[in-house]
């Protein structure tokens, strides 16, 4: 049983933030008066050293089990006074607040009256879910230190590198053959045009050669379960078919019948299906007792190794004969493996756009129009012509150059995004060839130069300078003529048509997201954005954590990157995933929804509700009933609200506490009030800013928080009405900013449904409000409010219906 | 706005005239690029009526009636702006205050008058007994139907 609740009401002045509008003496006279308070008063500053001490002193003397403080937001001070109660000895669960400045004194400056009213609702709404707090443990989980690094290229070697060097353990999971992703390809990188391989090299060879990192090549992550703390992994390793024993000396190769091309060599070079790669294959023991096989191509002076090409390989078995040492073995398994990660960082990167898709182009028809990339490939050293640049079609040298920007960008039909790196790309490759062969001439079609990133206006300078042509103009196709290919374009700056003859075309093609990220994100269940790269917790605060606890985005997994941004996110990533190892266990707020499998029918309606699979079903006694696993529920309460049988309900916002919020609301002058129900992370933030801001609206409106717009169930609407309520707003995050995913969703569909009901019970849906409001649109609740109290206006004065049936259609 | 621009209006108008949103375009210039009619003729320039509007909200002052409507600018477009429906629209506009060229005003009278796109007038008749081809009969029925389908639209 619960003990008799002794609650102390504690107002605020805030100086005169508060008492300069609300008549406080008369807050805290009306406070005394309501059921199971035993104290109540006010001072200047509540969050101050004094108040604080005020608060713990009274606590102790009036032997007090509940405080509330009616002062400013939660979302300033509520863990201030959760840690004062707590210092006192009591549950900070057992703490409630009233916000009667950003959401009263701020907003009805002029409406001293009204706000002192409101206030007063305000506290006795925070009694009475006080009333019927109960107190709560955090959840407390244990942290497995070791991190799953999912791509091994640039960003995840980096993030890698930094976590164990920090000394904690890190597995790096990537699908080739080898490390160092895209980047490896390069020959030159911007803005100092510096050679790739110090880039990268050194870095592979770290990764490599580090006790504390495993690497597993030619590997793919199949299945995520778990929470932040406590992955379950399981991993695919495809076969290795040749093993550390080779010696590189090539005689399989020579054996091998199948001929491919090169990667990116736009067919000018070709290898067998077994083929050298500069790169060690060893095996090395770790400190935690790993074991591990290296792959570095690219690696200068490390020993040559053989490496199967297994989409192409006929499994002839010539290579296996040859070998002089017995090391291929061609029916070698695949391996599965699990593992235990605390923590895990996605970084697996990007694709190029495929050309194709814009087939005016003549990608894949013209033997001499190349991708950026391939052109990348023939202008390095190491590449298929090894520098020299030729026509593809008949390997004369190539004398005209023509390069065209955004293929694959700024697209409606492809990619409407701005890859941020292809202008430089062009830029670089151009005063490449213009360093390489001063007399080969260059044009470059470009709709904007974009070029905002450290040093790299310079490079454009230099470009000009170096007498490359920019024509403003997006090209409409490129077709042949004679030996020569002809591009034509509108010059927009002179409105004169080009047709620029050339012998090569290089197409600056785009970076899309990498395929199989859907996969992976519907594994980790982390979301995409609209153009399927991952999505940050917040754009501009956390840009490398995502909505998921424990799991972080490094490169440009998240969206287009250039190579500092790529490597500064990785340590971003890096400097997330050692904050969380610095705890050997982390605690998660206890607000979570649970079940009473008593009323429980094992109907799985709310499964589909929950993006944590929080929620999953087991047998008790034969029946089937839901289970909540407490550390993976984010706390949104939105299968709360589906559950048909009433089986849900979420700790700290319980059904019961926010009936009694309600109710204490509507218990005087039901008509005349607006209840409003907003999201902790939009809405309420939201009214908030209109504080802050000192945007004035009617005092008639009363906030219920809740953490989510998913919790406001269609019985919760239904009761407020039942109570009198002159409106309802429901007021969500937009679509997709949702901090649960899909909670706004659900709520969007209840009141939608509701909407279509409440004429049965008597209630003119119009008095029913579903309006978006971010944390930033403090204007929008404003106005939604005003507009809110002018139909509440008219319903008072007869001209709309308060009921369905007279409702006239406006 | 720019100087010369019609106020408001001309942007919502073209929308309202079914031309889609012009101020969504970048100005890159693919429209004109792929346009047949500006390869002979570079006084026309779809990049610049959208621009016109789009930027300046002026009524473009080009010959509308030049587009042969192939609608390769519509396919090379990469903004999703439609500059043949946009080209049609101010046409629309043009017509409805009276500025169309005098052969575009004639042929709209002979399609009401006779539900033929090209005038039947002495020239043409002759033309036809030289070739042996039959006189031209008006269907009563069909020309009912095109008036109504004209009126239906709308169309004054």
């Amino acid at each position: 049983m619960m003990e008799e609740p002794r609650i102390g009401v504690f107002v605020c002045h805030c100086g005169k933030n508060i008492a300069g509008t609300v008549d406080v003496s008369k807050v805290t006279e009306y406070a005394k008066a309501l059921p199971n308070v035993v104290h109540a008063s006010h001072n200047l500053y509540s969050c101050s050293d004094a108040g604080q001490a005020e608060i713990k002193r009274i606590i102790k003397e009036c032997s007090l089990n509940r405080v509330v403080v009616a002062a400013c937001s939660p979302k300033m001070h509520e863990p201030t006074f959760r840690a004062c109660v707590s210092e006192a000895g009591l549950n900070q669960y057992l703490f409630e607040m009233a916000n009667i400045r950003e959401h009263c004194s701020w907003v009805h400056m002029n409406d001293p009256e009204g706000a002192t009213r409101k206030a007063m609702d305000l506290v006795k709404m925070a009694v009475a879910k006080a009333r019927l707090l109960q107190p709560l443990e955090p959840i407390i989980v244990p942290v497995e230190k070791t991190l799953l690094v999912i791509g091994g290229g640039l960003a995840g070697m980096r993030a890698a590198l930094d976590v164990a060097d920090s000394g904690l353990n890190v597995i790096i999971v990537e699908k080739s053959p080898r490390l160092g992703g895209k980047t490896t390809l390069l020959g030159k990188t911007f803005p100092k045009v510096d050679c790739t391989a110090c880039l990268v090299n050194e870095m592979t060879s770290r990764v490599l050669t580090h006790p504390r990192i495993r690497v597993l090549t030619l590997s793919e992550v199949t299945s995520v379960d778990g929470y932040i703390g406590n992955f379950i992994i399981n991993i695919r390793r495809r076969p290795l078919r040749v093993s550390e024993k080779c010696v590189g000396c090539g005689r399989c190769v020579e054996a091998c019948p199948i001929e491919v091309d090169e990667d990116f060599s736009h067919g000018l070079s070709k290898r067998r299906a077994i083929y050298l790669v500069e790169n060690a294959q060893s095996r090395v023991g770790c400190e935690q007792g790993f074991e591990r096989i290296l792959h570095v191509p690219g690696l200068v002076g490390r020993p040559l190794n053989a490496m199967i090409d297994e989409e192409n390989c006929i499994k002839c078995g010539r290579c296996v004969e040859t070998c002089p040492v017995g090391a291929i073995d061609l029916k070698a398994p695949g391996i599965e493996e699990t593992f235990k990660v605390g923590g895990i960082i996605i970084a697996s990167g990007f694709d190029l756009f495929n050309p194709m898709r814009k087939p005016e182009y003549g990608y894949g028809r013209l033997r001499n129009v190349l991708t950026s990339m391939e052109f990348e490939r023939m202008i390095a050293p190491d590449g298929p012509t090894q520098g020299k640049l030729i026509k593809p079609s008949d390997g004369k040298s190539a004398e005209k150059i023509v390069f065209i920007q955004c293929v694959g960008c700024r697209d409606e039909m492809t990619n409407i995004y701005c890859s941020r790196i292809c202008c430089m790309i062009t830029l670089k490759q151009a005063l490449l060839v213009k360093r390489n062969n001063p007399n080969v001439k260059v044009t470059v079609f470009y709709i904007d130069i974009r070029v905002g990133g450290k040093e790299y206006e310079t490079i454009f300078k230099m470009a000009r300078e170096a007498g490359i042509r920019f024509i403003r103009g997006r090209p409409d196709s490129v077709e042949e003529n004679d030996d020569k290919l002809v591009v034509s374009a509108e010059d927009t700056l002179s409105g004169e048509r080009v047709e620029e003859p050339s012998d090569l075309v290089v197409l600056a093609v785009g970076m899309q997201p990498s395929e199989g990220s859907d996969k992976l994100g519907e594994m980790l269940r982390v979301p995409r954005d609209q153009h399927g790269f991952f999505m940050e917790a917040h754009i501009k605060l956390k840009p490398v954590e995502t909505v998921v606890n424990g799991i972080f985005l490094a490169g440009s997994c998240a969206g287009p990157t250039d190579i500092p941004m790529t490597v500064a996110r990785g340590h971003a990533a890096a400097s997330k995933t050692l904050a969380l190892f610095s705890k050997d266990f982390i605690e998660l707020e206890p607000i979570t929804s649970h079940v009473d499998p008593l009323k429980c029918k094992g109907c799985l309606a709310c499964t589909k509700m929950c993006p944590f699979q929080a929620l999953k079903p087991i047998e008790v006694n034969g029946k089937r009933v839901i289970q909540v696993t407490q550390s993976m529920c984010s706390g949104c309460g939105t299968c709360v609200a589906g559950c048909p049988f009433n089986a849900l309900d979420q700790y700290h916002f319980t059904d019961e506490q926010i009936y009694a919020q309600i109710d204490a609301a509507l218990e005087e002058n039901p008509g005349e009030k607006i209840i409003s129900f907003n999201c902790n992370w939009c809405s309420f933030a939201g009214a908030d800013f209109a504080g802050v801001s000192r945007l004035e609206y009617p005092s008639s409106v009363r906030i219920i928080r809740v953490m989510c717009s998913g919790r406001v169930s269609e019985k919760m609407i239904i009761r407020t009405f039942e109570k009198g309520a002159g409106m309802v707003l429901v007021a969500p995050c937009h679509p997709a900013d949702c901090h649960y995913i899909s909670g706004n969703e659900w709520a969007k569909r209840r009141v939608e449904s509701l909407k279509k009901k409440l004429g049965k019970i008597g209630v003119n849906p119009d008095r029913l409000w579903f309006v978006y409001v971010s944390a930033a649109e403090g204007n929008v609740y404003q106005n939604t409010i005003i507009r809110m109290n002018e139909f509440l206006e008219r319903l008072k004065r007869g001209e709309a219906s308060w009921g369905v049936e007279e409702k006239v259609v406006a | 706005m720019g100087s010369g621009g019609e106020g408001g209006g001309l942007i919502e108008l073209v929308k309202a005239k079914g031309g889609g949103n012009p101020l969504k375009c970048i100005q890159c210039g693919s429209c004109t690029s792929a346009c047949i009619v500006n390869a002979l003729n570079e006084v026309f320039n779809p990049r610049m009526i959208v621009g016109s509007i789009a930027r300046f909200n002026r009524f473009p002052n080009q010959n509308l009636w030049l587009c042969s409507t192939c609608c390769v600018c519509v396919d090379r477009c990469p903004q999703g702006v439609n500059p043949f429906s946009i080209i049609t629209a101010l046409r629309r506009i043009s017509y409805e205050r009276g500025e169309a060229p005098r052969k575009v005003i004639e042929m709209v009278e002979t399609i009401k008058r006779t539900g033929l796109a090209f005038p039947l007038n002495e020239d043409i008749e002759k033309r036809r007994r030289l070739l042996g081809l039959p006189e031209i009969q008006i269907d009563e029925d069909c020309l009912n139907e095109i008036k109504r389908i004209i009126e239906e639209a709308g169309f004054k």
